[in-house]
């Protein structure tokens, strides 16, 4: 694990980075240039991801975040965030050859799997507590975000 | 004009009642709260719901409660730069404590050498114009009122995306008033021009700089009214989606925060819940839409 501090610390730092009230996609790209590697996300359709809700994938040239098709939009981002979070924590992910998706296939990949420990955010690994804290703490800046310039300045 | 002021104030005062409880728990508004106070305090001097002799009387009735009413106004603007530009990573100079010291300091030294100030007179102003400090004085008011909402209009957030158009309409409004008047100051005091362009370049100043900050303020109000409405719908999801976790034995993640981070922990850990199996019956998928919609609501991409 190559940490960089505790999440609280990563995503003001991030932040720090990101345009006023970020959204989703400023985040992606923000990640991107903090860990040096393009990121984007990717919509897979296809079998079933049973507990699985998202994956990342590392590449040389770059990372991909897949997430099932069709996820609410909501907890689609929350996903997503969570892979980011593994992103800037540095989490190698572990090799893998049969991933849920031919993308993910021969790279490094981390995942938010729920088949083990609901909410991730127990006392399982610590880089699984460290991206899904990242994913709350983020998701609130996104949330506060969109209430817009103006509402927070004056509302 | 009375109209227009005592709306004016009205509108500043209300709102500045309705946000205190949220402000005490928010510090982030407490600049715009300010500025709508102080702002209510600036329109209150001008006599339209308090007769004006009655509060420069308690001043000693010398035309005091005229440099009262430009420094509140001055102070109400500046907040309002300081909560339109709290987001950039540098302030604008004129955002800046000392800023205000020196905008009012520059304008009540000329105040001080006005001659011969009077008893209260709502046209102070006006009848002493033919003396220089009396220019100086009204002059470096209005310009400071047109820095202060220009640099709100290019550097705070009503250069935003997505920033209410009331807000830019009103402090266009004000900008140009204050030019204006400006200008019918300068007219007034070296008599150029013919009687009747200076009285229409008099009469031109109230009704936009009143209305700008009429439209001002209700823009704020509007935010603070879509804010509660939105925190009224999020009590709602919240508390449906409470039972809803109850119900499916749930351990959502516990934060402290507004009602809409709860609400979002709340739909994360139900969420969550379906794709372990839980099944939601048909009520509580519309509950968690319908939070979902909420939430997502200018989410963006």
């Amino acid at each position: 694990m190559a940490g960089r501090g505790d999440a609280t610390t990563v995503v003001r730092d991030l932040v720090a980075t990101l345009p006023r009230s970020p959204r989703l996609a400023d985040v992606v790209q923000g990640v991107g240039r903090f860990v040096g590697t393009p990121t984007r996300v990717v919509e897979v359709d296809g079998p079933s991801w049973g507990t699985l809700t998202a994956l990342m994938s590392q590449f040389e040239h770059e990372n991909l975040v897949l997430v099932p098709a069709g996820t609410p939009e909501l907890y689609r981002m929350h996903c997503v965030l969570h892979e980011l979070g593994h992103l800037v924590h540095g989490d190698a992910g572990t090799p893998t050859t049969d991933a849920i998706a031919t993308f993910a296939a021969g790279g490094h990949v981390c995942r938010r799997s729920l088949d083990a420990d609901p909410g991730l955010a127990g006392p399982s690994g610590g880089d699984e507590r460290f991206a899904e804290r990242f994913a709350y703490e983020m998701a609130t800046i996104v949330l506060a975000g969109s209430a817009g310039d103006d509402e927070r300045a004056y509302g | 004009m009375a109209a227009l002021h005592a709306v004016a104030f009205w509108c500043a005062a209300l709102i500045f009642l309705a946000r205190t409880p949220h402000v005490l728990r928010n510090p982030r508004g407490r600049a715009a709260w300010a500025a709508t106070g102080v702002g209510a305090l600036g329109l209150l001097t001008l006599g339209s719901v308090v007769p004006q002799p009655t509060l420069d009387g308690l001043l000693g009735g010398t035309n005091l409660i005229n440099l009262v009413q430009n420094v509140c106004a001055t102070a109400a603007f500046w907040c309002m730069l300081r909560a339109s530009t709290s987001d950039l990573a540098v302030r604008p100079l004129l955002a800046r404590p000392t800023a205000l010291v020196a905008m009012v300091v520059a304008f009540a030294v000329p105040f001080s050498l006005v001659r011969d100030r009077g008893t209260t007179d709502f046209h102070f102003i006006v009848r002493g114009i033919d003396q220089p400090a009396m220019w100086v004085y009204a002059s470096v008011y209005m310009v400071c009122v047109a820095a202060l909402t220009t640099v709100t209009l290019v550097r705070g957030v009503p250069a935003s995306r997505g920033a209410l158009v009331p807000f830019r309409v009103g402090l266009v409004l004000v900008t140009a008033a204050s030019i204006e008047e400006v200008v019918s100051l300068t007219a007034d005091h070296f008599a150029l021009g013919s009687p009747l362009v200076r009285d229409v370049l008099r009469s031109s100043f109230d009704p936009p700089f009143y209305l700008g900050i009429v439209l001002v303020v209700i823009a704020m109000a509007s935010l603070t009214l879509r804010r509660w409405a939105r925190d009224l719908r999020c009590r709602g999801h919240h508390r449906r989606l409470r039972r809803i976790a109850r119900r499916h034995e749930l351990r959502p993640v516990r934060r402290a925060g507004d009602v809409r981070v709860r609400t979002y922990d709340l739909v994360i850990a139900i969420r969550d819940a379906e794709v372990q199996g839980s099944a939601l019956d048909d009520t509580e998928l519309v509950h968690v839409r319908a939070a979902e919609r909420t939430l997502t609501r200018n989410l963006g991409g």
